[in-house]
């Protein structure tokens, strides 16, 4: 085998990672869900995922997530900075920060816009992990 | 003339130890003479920032720029000849970073490539963008390699050609040195790698080569990514002792999500407004702005200008501004209860600023030229419906509609009213006193 660039590790293990995480977000009694909350912690908007959360690709190990309907109106108007995917119970189990943007970042949680209105639904279009 | 070689692994000598970049490079090399090959770390006002690429003590990420503020690292280079065949330079980075080089050969010999997050970069050739290519986001490290020869200069980007510069450098001149960017306005650089979390993992360069990575290949079908599972750490003692550290198997998170005020505001009768933000460095302070206009396009560098009124009293401020000062314009609209909402509509580095004094008035105009704009994710692009029109105007194919202001039409946005529907190649924003409306222009 040629000497890797950069750590590896195979499909196997990766499979069995995300089905991990998914299966912890899915650890409550009911669909976990993913909270936007601004930098002062204050619980902005919140979508919920399905039960179960998402699958997880055989051959890559992505765990694509499950959003079972929109945010029909935020809970608060302020500027989003974080946001976190939960189980059920509120117990988080992934938090990342946002950016503005129109395309999806590595390691963010992205919004055509950073400034939430209270009332107005929020939507996340796609969510994927690995 | 024999094939010249340069390695860097950026880990020094002891376990664990990042290079403070700082003297010649690690190497191994060949042909050259070690010790001739010179690492400087230095910030926008070239002031010498050592450790700039490394994580701090406490830290798990490397240590960004400030906002506003870059980071370069410099390798000059002495004795490395383009003579024939193909001249590569190839760097294993964090995503953001712009791997950039310079031949002795005048103007026509300053390459650049960069990738940022989303997998969307830029080539550049004697200061010019002169391509912006797209792909997929890249893991926690992406590998830019560019290929030059007298006929040509290519760009690869983890493996995969993304632009061929017809026209190289003649062969008979010197490399100058190699430049490793971070932009300030880059804020999610880094990559948990335990004990030493570098930005850069490798670099090499290599004369009268061929075509290809200069990097062995690893194994297919098996993904490297970042991940919460921790680092894995393994000491090995091979030659010199070394502490190798690694990602976990759990990849990054993506998500994006919309949210779309616009009827809401509008039904409450929100009252708009502009507002300017002037960043340089740590530093973000509000400026009044009298009028403001923009460019966004996919094909090019867009534009942007706004006019500081009263300015004495920032006059002594904006003449300070450093060159990686940039000036922000954000739509704002105060809701009934008093609370404001701001969404940031465009930026751009201060590139010029102008003076303006007369009897009455005292303005200063900013002006730069931000990056091309890059088309919204996924093949069925939203579709925004203008409001406010004002004239629609076509030709030649083209179809342009000034109408009010969208908070969120970008380039590349599907834009419709009435039976008129378009792609948006631009948009030209002008907001003035007491009106605002924009151009929207695409086929």
């Amino acid at each position: 085998m040629p000497a890797p660039s950069s750590a590896t590790y195979s499909a196997a293990a990766l499979v069995a990672a995300h089905t991990a995480l998914r299966d912890v977000i899915d650890s409550g009694s009911g669909a976990g869900f993913v909270r936007i909350r601004s930098a002062a912690d204050v619980l902005l908007a919140q979508v919920p995922l399905s039960d179960p959360c998402g699958s997880v690709n055989g051959t890559t190990g992505q765990l694509t997530l499950s959003i079972a309907g929109v945010d029909a109106g935020a809970d608060a108007t302020g500027t989003a900075a974080y946001g976190e995917v939960c189980n059920s119970d509120g117990d988080v189990h992934l938090a990342l920060p946002v950016s503005a943007g129109a395309s999806a970042v590595a390691g963010y949680l992205v919004l055509n816009t950073l400034s939430i209105v209270s009332g107005v639904p929020v939507a996340i279009s796609s969510a994927t992990i690995g | 003339m024999a094939s010249q070689e340069l390695a860097e692994d950026f880990r020094g000598t002891d376990p664990g130890v990042y290079d403070d970049l700082t003297g010649a490079a690690s190497g191994p090399v060949v042909g050259l003479t070690l010790g001739s090959q010179i690492w400087a770390e230095f910030d926008e006002s070239v002031t010498d920032v050592a450790g700039a690429f490394r994580r701090t003590a406490t830290g798990t990420t490397v240590a960004p720029p400030s906002p506003g503020q870059g980071r370069y690292a410099q390798l000059t280079l002495s004795g490395l000849n383009h003579t024939s065949g193909v001249t590569t330079f190839e760097v294993v980075t964090v995503y953001g970073v712009a791997l950039e080089g310079s031949f002795d050969a005048g103007f026509g010999g300053r390459f650049s490539l960069d990738v940022d997050a989303s997998g969307n970069g830029t080539v550049g050739w004697d200061f010019s963008s002169i391509a912006t290519f797209s792909g997929s986001a890249p893991g926690a490290l992406v590998t830019l390699r560019v290929e030059v020869t007298s006929a040509e200069a290519r760009f690869y980007v983890d493996g995969t050609l993304k632009h061929t510069k017809s026209g190289g450098v003649g062969y008979g001149v010197p490399v100058d040195f190699v430049l490793l960017s971070m932009p300030g306005m880059f804020t999610a650089h880094g990559r948990t790698v335990g004990v030493a979390a570098v930005a850069f993992d490798a670099l090499k360069i290599k004369t009268e080569t061929v075509s290809g990575s200069l990097f062995p290949a690893g194994p297919a079908g098996i993904v490297s990514a970042a991940g919460p599972l921790g680092a894995a750490l393994a000491l090995g003692r091979v030659g010199v002792g070394s502490l190798v550290s690694v990602a976990g198997p759990l990849g990054s998170a993506r998500m994006l999500a919309d949210h779309d005020f616009s009827e809401h505001l509008e039904r409450l009768g929100a009252t708009t407004f502009f507002v300017c933000d002037l960043i340089d460095g740590a530093t973000t302070l509000r400026i009044p702005v009298s009028s403001w206009q923009g460019t966004a396009r996919l094909d090019g560098s867009g534009y942007l200008q706004a006019v500081v009124p009263g300015v004495a009293d920032l006059a002594g401020v904006i003449a300070a501004l450093s060159e990686a000062a940039v000036f922000v314009i954000s739509r704002g609209a105060v809701l009934p209860d008093g609370t404001r909402v701001e969404h940031e509509v465009a930026r751009s580095l201060v590139e010029f600023r102008q003076l303006d004094q007369g009897p009455r008035r005292y303005t200063c105009t900013l002006s730069g030229y931000p990056a091309a704009s890059v088309a919204p994710e996924g093949t069925e692009p939203p579709v925004r419906t203008l409001r406010g029109v004002r004239a629609i105007s076509s030709g030649a194919g083209v179809t342009r509609v000034r109408c009010a202001l969208d908070w969120f039409l970008r380039p590349g946005c599907q834009a419709t009213t009435g039976s008129v529907l378009l792609t948006a190649s631009y948009i030209n924003t002008y907001g003035l006193e007491g009106d605002a409306y924009m151009d929207v222009g695409g086929e």
